[in-house]
């Protein structure tokens, strides 16, 4: 598997094994259920997507010299979202996925498939102020990987 | 008897060295270039009006240059949308383009060099 792959499978698996987040993103059973998404999230019938819901993506990925093996540090980015249609102003739902996501990410160990992990660490959170009926906060983490 | 001497801003202003305004200036037009490159190369150059506002402000007193586009209100999103944060980081609707990361990734190893 590339690396992207596998670490893409590593994040989902953690998400998967953290009943506190799962739970906040639609449980782990029936049709909207485990709603963490890799690059983008499936459409529903007649376009409607379930909040609240979170997309992950690797942005970036470089080359990083000062480790002995081959490794690279890489930029993943989770996009949270939730709909602000009932209360514009509550953004409680939001905050509390954003909790639990730092909680289970933050300084973590992840189990990368060929590559030893050296760290992952958030960088930032950010509130993006949207258009239209939806809230959103990024958060930035960096992960730092070395060639088995 | 004992004097101090006190060193305010303008000795800091006076005496800052040429080279390193001179090397914040080119580090600034470096990553601004690279940004805009990144801008073409991902096909977001619509109208080039983002392309265009990309630009930077070397604060020598600080030691910083802030790079960046000033289109869009954060707190005025719907008469004024921030679409260069929108293309940085994704929506509801489309995934992030990350122009800005790219740019600052393609020009690591040449301000590696301006700054040796």
């Amino acid at each position: 598997m590339d690396l992207f792959g596998a670490l893409a499978t590593a994040i989902k698996n953690k998400f998967e094994g953290n009943a506190a987040l799962v739970a906040a993103l639609g449980g782990s059973t029936g049709k909207h259920s485990l709603r963490m998404y890799f690059k983008k999230a499936p459409e529903d019938e007649g376009d409607f997507k379930q909040f609240p819901y979170v997309v992950y993506f690797i942005t970036t990925a470089e080359r990083e010299d000062t480790l002995s093996e081959r490794g690279k540090t890489l930029n993943v980015q989770f996009n949270i979202y939730d709909s602000d249609e009932d209360s514009p102003d509550d953004d409680s739902t939001l905050n509390d996925i954003y909790s639990k996501l730092s909680e289970l990410y933050n300084e973590s160990t992840l189990t990368v498939a060929g590559y030893d992990h050296i760290y992952m660490i958030e960088m930032n959170a950010i509130p993006i102020p949207t258009t239209d009926d939806t809230q959103q906060i990024t958060v930035n983490y960096e992960v730092m990987l070395q060639v088995s | 008897m004992f004097k101090q001497r006190w060193y305010d801003k303008k000795f800091k202003k006076d005496t800052l060295d040429p080279e390193i305004v001179k090397r914040l200036e080119a580090s600034g037009l470096l990553v601004e270039g690279e940004i805009k490159q990144a801008i073409t190369n991902i096909g977001l150059i619509d109208e080039g009006t983002y392309r265009a506002t990309i630009t930077h402000e070397t604060d020598a007193q600080a030691l910083k240059v802030k790079i960046g586009s000033p289109l869009g209100d954060i707190n005025n999103p719907r008469e004024n949308p921030p679409y260069p944060l929108y293309l940085e980081f994704g929506t509801v609707n489309m995934p992030p383009f990350f122009p800005m990361r790219r740019g600052l990734i393609d020009s690591k190893s040449r301000l590696q060099v301006i700054w040796r």
